[in-house]
């Protein structure tokens, strides 16, 4: 008895995981800035559509204004998208980057 | 008071404020948005429309369907008129703005979750904010072999968003509305229709047949403004065994009509299964080049400097790619049926090419056809025409007379679809300019214009050329959708002017 409500837990555990947005792509659901990397910025930045970033001297300022507001070509990312907390990480982060290591798989 | 951007039609800024204080009354503060530098990044704008005619009132993010239903309730009381957007990206087509000015966004990109993927019957059931990358890293952190068919922006969009906009891609479920399998809409009233099978108690077969009983719904949802999609069911295509994609090259333009007549037989008779598309010679040039690096006089590229461009890097005139699925045993016959009809109307066959797009890889390469004049100008015009070779040469000597005669390049990439060809054309410009704004949009009209004189309707339209288009199709069609948004949606409340239906 003891085994099979275990394992009937074990399944709701499951259930209720797959309920939960998988590999999710919103504010306060990335996982870090790697991730918005991969899923977002590098199929462009990383994929010689747009100018490279890892290392980049751009201020974290300029990063975070352009991203929120877009600039030419380059789409404007939302708060309910991207909050100010993961652009500014996000930002710092580039700039953290070796430079050159720019492919994104 | 706040200063707001933009105010809805008829309300003042007082009953305003105060429908916005239900609104966070219902959302909480962060997800109701009315000041302008939260409201700025939802305004980027790439047609050459004028901005101050797209201004939003403010956004509203839902997260759920009671969110929605409550948010309806609050717009009904006061008359705000809400503009749903899924990821709102629609590039090329407004992105998030609405089609008048005022309207309130409906935000539903935090209503995120993939519901279900049934990897037997190849189903999926998502919420307007799943994006394909998500979904595409879904299926690969479980190994679930089937793929996705997603248009150029793949990675940021959504395929809700992006198949009740009617939009495409290059696999053989191309075409998105026709692998979409049942739809939850809210309506105006905020009762919940699950249409097809959807609407029967405990339902087996939401996602695997699509009619239901009594008349088939689905289609007044796409393109209209008749209740929120808040989900959508999708077939997705088994991963093949194999595959090759085929690069056909035609050199002369008036080998045009052999290509487009062979495509199609090839199509009809289900030997190539999926979307062709075939790229001008600047569509492929503007996927790595520039257009300063080609030439920097005015007007559109010289043919010749074009040409040569294009011969350097092993481009022709026309550049036509499609894949052909399944064992090595079933590609190598057709491989050999393919390559004999191309070749016998003058084609290049090459079978080892390489479209990310065919073949299940995302990627945002389109892109960068925004980088061949700079300035983040892009609205796409897309005529449909039927698959007969005659059809495409007419509009491709039109689009090219009209373009050029307004300084601008020939940038089409249609894509071929059996019985009719999607004529796909970026018409790229810089927004920064004022002047080559005004001249887009002065370009943009004349193609509408001269293309619909000759019979020819576009399948889908930016923001600021709904009414227009509308138009176009008829006073008869238009009262319909008239009649269908008076039942549906007696306040007019929801997307005022989407597709030219008003209230």
């Amino acid at each position: 008895m003891r085994g099979g409500r275990a394992s009937r837990r074990w399944t709701l555990l499951i259930a209720a995981f797959c309920a939960l947005p998988a590999a999710a792509q919103v504010a306060g659901q990335w996982r870090d800035s790697a991730h918005i990397w991969r899923a977002v910025c590098g199929h462009c930045h990383g994929a010689g559509v747009a100018r490279p970033l890892f290392g980049t001297p751009l201020p974290p300022q300029a990063i975070i204004a352009i991203t929120r507001n877009g600039l030419n070509g380059m789409p404007a990312f939302v708060t309910a998208q991207l909050s100010d907390h993961e652009l500014e990480r996000l930002a710092q982060w580039l700039r953290e980057q070796p430079a050159g290591a720019q492919e994104r798989d | 008071m706040t200063q707001f951007v933009a105010l809805p039609p008829g309300l003042s800024a007082a009953e305003f404020e105060r429908a916005l204080g239900e609104l966070r009354g219902l959302l909480g503060t962060d997800r109701v948005v009315a000041v302008a530098d939260r409201l700025r990044p939802y305004q980027k704008m790439m047609i050459p429309a004028p901005d101050e005619a797209h201004v939003p009132s403010g956004v509203v993010m839902a997260e759920s369907v009671t969110e929605v239903q409550g948010i309806l309730a609050i717009c009904n009381r006061y008359r705000i008129p809400l503009w749903p957007t899924s990821t709102g990206r629609n590039f090329g087509y407004g992105t998030s703005s609405p089609a008048t000015r005022g309207q309130l966004i409906l935000d539903l990109r935090r209503m995120n979750r993939i519901l279900e993927v049934d990897a037997e019957l190849g189903t999926a059931l998502v919420e307007p904010g799943v994006t394909y990358q998500q979904l595409h890293d879904y299926l690969s952190e479980r190994d679930i072999p089937l793929w996705l068919d997603f248009p150029g922006p793949g990675p940021i969009v959504s395929p809700l968003g992006n198949t009740l906009e009617r939009g495409g891609g290059n696999t053989p479920y191309g075409d998105h509305f026709a692998h979409a399998c049942g739809m939850e809409v809210v309506l105006a009233d905020g009762r919940v229709l699950r249409t097809g099978m959807g609407s029967i108690p405990n339902t087996t077969s939401w996602q695997v047949f699509k009619y239901g009983y009594g008349p088939y719904l689905d289609g007044i949802f796409t393109q209209s403004n008749f209740g929120v999609v808040t989900k959508l069911g999708l077939w997705l295509m088994p991963a093949p065994p194999g595959h090759r994609t085929v690069l056909v090259q035609f050199d002369a333009e008036a080998q045009l009509p052999a290509a487009v007549d062979t495509m199609r037989r090839l199509q009809l008779q289900r030997v190539i299964t999926n979307v062709g598309v075939m790229a001008t010679a600047v569509m492929a040039l503007s996927t790595f080049k520039t257009r300063a690096e080609l030439y920097d006089g005015p007007g559109p590229v010289p043919q010749p400097v074009i040409d040569a461009a294009a011969r350097d890097s092993g481009i022709a005139t026309w550049n036509m790619t499609f894949t052909l699925y399944g064992t090595p045993a079933q590609i190598a016959p057709n491989l050999a049926i393919v390559t004999e009809a191309f070749e016998a109307v003058g084609g290049r066959v090459n079978p080892d090419f390489h479209d990310g797009s065919q073949v299940n890889e995302l990627s945002l390469a389109s892109f960068g056809i925004l980088n061949w004049v700079g300035g983040g100008g892009l609205a796409w015009f897309a005529p449909v025409s039927p698959a007969r070779g005659s059809d495409a040469a007419r509009q491709a000597k039109l689009a090219r007379r009209i373009l050029g005669a307004h300084g601008f390049d020939y940038l089409a990439a249609p894509t071929l679809n059996g019985r009719d060809l999607h004529h796909l054309i970026a018409l790229v410009y810089n927004r920064n300019d004022a002047d080559e704004k005004q001249r887009a949009n002065r370009c943009f009209e004349q193609l509408v214009h001269e293309f619909a004189q000759h019979g020819y309707g576009l399948y889908r339209v930016g923001i600021d050329y709904m009414d227009k288009l509308a138009g176009i199709y008829g006073s008869v069609n238009r009262d319909v959708n008239r009649a269908i948004k008076q039942a549906l949606d007696p306040n007019g409340i929801l997307a005022p002017g989407k597709s030219g239906i008003h209230p």
